[in-house]
């Protein structure tokens, strides 16, 4: 029994080749910074819940960057004799890790903050020593969280911006995550400032609005990446409509003289986008096949592996879907 | 959301700003209730720092810092003899300013309620020197640093 396995995915172009490596060198940089700040963090934490919820954040963070690191490292690698399709999905994979985890962390804290809003637990916030001089806590932990949320503003613009320039959808998640962690912040300090008034629940309400971020940005992710991993319709990096390379192949196939009609069916490896191409021709050459194949690398550089078919049933231009057989 | 939040938080920093305020704040007036009605400090007997005498009467070194704290703010002190337990649970729900004596290192108590900075203490000329730390209610944040800078200042608390 022999394996045949499938062609190695398309080399990146430069520029994106370039974007992955400097998108890398982001995470590791956000791995380093958030890392810091989680550990200022937690020397500076009191009893505060927003302040405990703000730290798990900043940790959880750390998540979808390292295991972008890891993804992109994996999916170097390829195809070989275990890994027949190859290793494209390695980011889909990194979405599912990272949206498990950030949901079952903002489960763990809605719950967290509504018992604690429930028994009306009074957050302890004591006084440090600096010098000679003793100041209230709150101070403290009011200018970590003001410095924590500084890291995340700076590289997740311009995750955002490298995300957007070159359509690279898991950096779009890493950065959603570091604006849900200057949110985070923020509302920490309204917390803790809340704390200094007396108002005991101040605290515990910021904790739930961060849990509540936290488990929407999950769920959101978690959304993403079922469908993705369902090889739904290739979606915009945004997830808001669909992608208008589909769009655009169509266009390019039903441009072939010899083409009857088209419909085309894509879906999301990665960074790539693979799927079948249903022709309303009755015969198919080699040549003609090859033809299709070269006029769908051309529309866009996402476009990997195409296959195919022939069906009867085709509508020339649109996107209706042809029934599988 | 964060339109909210950003507005509450400048609402808040005026509020500071501005100083119509002092900062921070008790939850429950622990600081204004020892003013006016004298501060409710929990003793529970842990000799020789503190000493419940048969008669009800408080000694010790614990409850000498507390005297001359009260004394630096003009506080009467009412002792309130009791199990250590209950005290906290009474702490915890500020109905008390201070418990004195009984605490153990590493007690359910340690994250539940506030505590002072640790005061060294002789008890007799023989003793050695001792960390001596109070427990005040969670959440009374202006009680807690008037407490914490006298005894910084006063008692070379650390």
């Amino acid at each position: 029994m022999s394996v045949q396995t499938r062609p190695p995915p398309r080399e990146l172009p430069i520029a994106e080749q370039t974007a992955l490596r400097r998108a890398e060198r982001l995470c590791a940089w956000t791995l380093f910074w958030m890392s810091l700040v989680s550990a200022m963090m937690f020397v500076s934490m009191g009893g505060s819940q927003a302040m405990k919820t703000a730290l798990i954040e900043d940790l959880l963070s750390i998540i979808p960057a390292s295991t972008f690191l890891v993804a992109s490292w994996f999916r170097r690698r390829g195809v070989d004799m275990e890994y027949v399709n190859g290793r494209e999905r390695a980011f889909n994979v990194n979405f599912l890790i990272s949206a498990v985890a950030l949901s079952g962390v903002g489960l763990a804290l809605v719950y967290e903050g509504v018992h604690t809003l429930l028994s009306a637990t009074r957050p302890v916030v004591g006084t440090v020593l600096i010098g000679d001089f003793v100041v209230w806590q709150g101070w403290l932990m009011i200018a970590a969280l003001a410095v924590s949320a500084v890291p995340p503003i700076i590289l997740g613009r311009k995750k955002l911006a490298l995300a957007k320039a070159l359509s690279l959808k898991p950096l779009q998640t890493d950065a959603d995550v570091g604006r849900a962690d200057w949110l985070t912040a923020l509302a920490g300090i309204v917390g803790v400032v809340g704390i200094g008034f007396g108002f005991w629940w101040a605290d515990a309400i910021a904790a739930l609005v961060i849990a509540g971020s936290i488990l929407h940005d999950g769920a959101t992710n978690l959304r993403g990446a079922v469908r993705d991993l369902h090889d739904a319709k290739a979606q915009a990096l945004t997830r808001d409509r669909a992608h208008s390379v589909t769009d655009q192949l169509c266009q390019a196939i039903i441009r072939l003289p010899w083409v009857h009609g088209c419909t085309v069916r894509l879906h999301e490896e990665g960074l790539h986008l693979s799927g079948m191409v249903y022709l309303g021709n009755s015969t198919l050459t080699v040549e003609q096949l090859e033809a299709v194949r070269a006029a769908a690398q051309k529309v866009s550089w996402r476009i990997d592996q195409i296959d195919v078919s022939l069906t009867q049933t085709v509508a020339c231009t649109n996107q209706r879907r042809t029934p599988r057989s | 959301m964060f339109a909210t939040i950003l507005r509450r938080l400048a609402i808040t920093l005026i509020l500071l700003g501005t100083g119509c305020t002092p900062y921070p704040r008790d939850t429950t007036d622990s600081s204004e209730d020892a003013a006016r009605f004298g501060m409710a400090v929990g003793v529970s007997a842990d000799p020789p720092y503190v000493v419940v005498a048969p008669d009800g009467s408080v000694s010790g070194s614990d409850t000498e810092i507390v005297v001359r704290f009260a004394k630096a703010h003009d506080f009467r002190v009412r002792w309130v003899v009791g199990g250590h337990e209950p005290l906290m649970e009474q702490l915890e729900n500020a109905r008390l300013q201070l418990v004195i004596g009984g605490h153990a290192d590493g007690s359910p108590w340690e994250s539940r309620v506030g505590w002072s900075k640790a005061a060294p203490v002789r008890p007799t000329s023989q003793a050695p020197l001792a960390m001596r730390r109070f427990a005040v209610p969670p959440g009374e944040n202006a009680w807690h640093v008037l407490l914490d800078r006298y005894l910084v200042a006063h008692e070379s608390a650390r």
